[in-house]
């Protein structure tokens, strides 16, 4: 009897501590996989509807492509993540105008993507947990081709605390490590300068 | 109305998988500095021939610019597509012998029965393979190469990369490999051995053109919006590669 009180009191504090030690942590909480596949569709609808639109021109393109990047992904995250190492030796400056820049070149690319769109559509297929983010999966369903393409979204925690898209995987190929593997060999070739990047980000962001 | 894109459509899937990109995209990750160098992120691809590299890759950019991509572009558009189906259903069967052998020696005999019964039912009810029948029962075209059987073998890092000419990234294993295959292939020794050189190189460029126009949107995109695209396709191929191979070897 004194034992089982006992023990009923040590699990009593165990589980306190545990509660206590959990509302003490930042809120870094995981990204549920419910959440995560509520982005994804909320932003595949977004996108479909506006490029649905007849009337649209390539400036609404434009603006609903950097809207949904802006509210949906985590930009500052992805940016960094895709400059790598090489972001340590930028100083502040370099850091501020990378992020600029690499924000308008990535604008640009998939606005110009997205003006092709026909009338694709999204299926959400699932959703897990992948550690603390969550791996969305989707099918897009090509018009003119039966054998739709499989897209995984890795969905991670924002700096504001909300899901946020961290990378996109297209038939198995994550698009933040492509960007990251070819900014390294700029760099790299650049004499480790992330100087080198930056000029060749000026040129191609200046062109469109 | 809505433009149509029939770039978009024609192409198979890794194409349209940029424009997918339509639907958004793009890289990222890690919130934080600790991230950056984690081992979830695959380090950088071994590339210590990178000059020679590039410079195969510069004369192949040339070479399909102005002539295997056009070419390919308009065997794509030109030929009608029960024609190129046709074309392609024969030359798949043509790759089933080497394909039952690689697949013997990953110890896959599912997949080494699987490509036997396929080349018969389709060699014989296919009309010596312009018909794919075999899918009809569940005998699905599952391709592999030496490549995978040496990863299969303890082989599962890719070596060096490497750059082929005219056919594009590839590695240590996997360019050994396709050598392998062609040296091995038993369609090819028997043809070459009846004096049919002329026709199995026509069917190697069949092949050629199919797979290059397929993968036409995603190639003329990556050109595009690449600010070094070199380094752009090693990335791909090597995700690319590494994932297939996985799945191939269900691991």
């Amino acid at each position: 009897m004194l034992r089982r009180t006992l023990l009923q009191k040590i699990c009593g504090l165990t589980v306190f501590g545990l509660l206590a030690t959990s509302a003490a942590l930042p809120a870094q909480a995981a990204v549920s996989p419910d959440a995560a596949k509520q982005l994804i569709s909320g932003m595949a609808s977004e996108a479909i509807s506006t490029l649905a639109a007849p009337d649209r021109t390539d400036s609404q393109i434009r603006e609903t492509f950097s809207g949904i990047l802006q509210t949906n992904f985590d930009f500052d995250g992805i940016a960094r993540f895709v400059l790598g190492r090489y972001g340590r030796t930028a100083t502040p400056e370099q850091q501020a105008e990378y992020q600029t820049l690499f924000a308008k070149y990535i604008v640009g690319i998939y606005a110009n993507r997205f003006k092709q769109y026909a009338g694709e559509t999204v299926d959400v297929t699932g959703a897990k947990q992948d550690g603390e983010n969550a791996i969305v999966s989707t099918r897009i369903n090509l018009i003119n081709n039966p054998q739709p393409i499989a897209v995984d979204w890795k969905v991670t925690t924002g700096a504001d605390g909300k899901p946020r898209v961290a990378d996109v995987i297209i038939e198995n190929v994550s698009m933040s490590i492509t960007q990251r593997s070819e900014f390294a060999s700029i760099i790299q070739n650049g004499g480790g300068k992330v100087d080198a990047l930056l000029a060749q980000l000026r040129t191609k962001t200046a062109s469109r | 109305m809505i433009k149509s894109t029939a770039t978009v459509a024609r192409s198979a899937k890794l194409p349209l998988l940029t424009l997918l990109a339509g639907l958004i995209l793009l890289p990222g990750c890690a919130s934080n500095a600790a991230d950056y160098n984690s081992a979830e992120y695959p380090s950088e691809i071994n590339d210590p021939i990178e000059p020679v590299n590039r410079g195969i890759h510069a004369v192949n950019t040339v070479a399909d610019r102005f002539v295997l991509g056009p070419v390919a572009n308009a065997y794509h558009d030109v030929v009608p597509t029960p024609f190129q189906t046709v074309i392609r259903n024969f030359f798949r069967n043509l790759e089933m012998p080497i394909i039952a052998v690689n697949k013997l020696l990953q110890g896959n005999v599912d997949g080494f029965g699987t490509a036997v019964g396929r080349f018969f039912v389709n060699s014989i009810a296919g009309v010596g393979g312009i018909a794919d029948i075999a899918s009809y029962s569940g005998l699905n075209y599952e391709p592999t190469d030496f490549g995978v059987t040496l990863a299969s073998w303890g082989a599962d890092e890719p070596g060096f990369y490497l750059v082929l000419p005219l056919l594009g990234p590839s590695s240590l294993r996997d360019g050994i490999g396709r050598g392998v295959d062609w040296l091995a292939d038993p369609v090819r020794i028997v043809a070459y051995n009846n004096e049919l050189e002329e026709e199995m190189m026509g069917v190697s460029i069949a092949r050629y053109l199919d797979t290059r126009a397929a993968y036409d949107a995603a190639i003329r995109d990556t050109r595009k919006n690449s600010l070094d695209d070199y380094a752009a396709f090693r990335s791909l191929y090597a995700q690319r590669r590494a994932a297939d191979i996985k799945a191939q070897l269900g691991e």
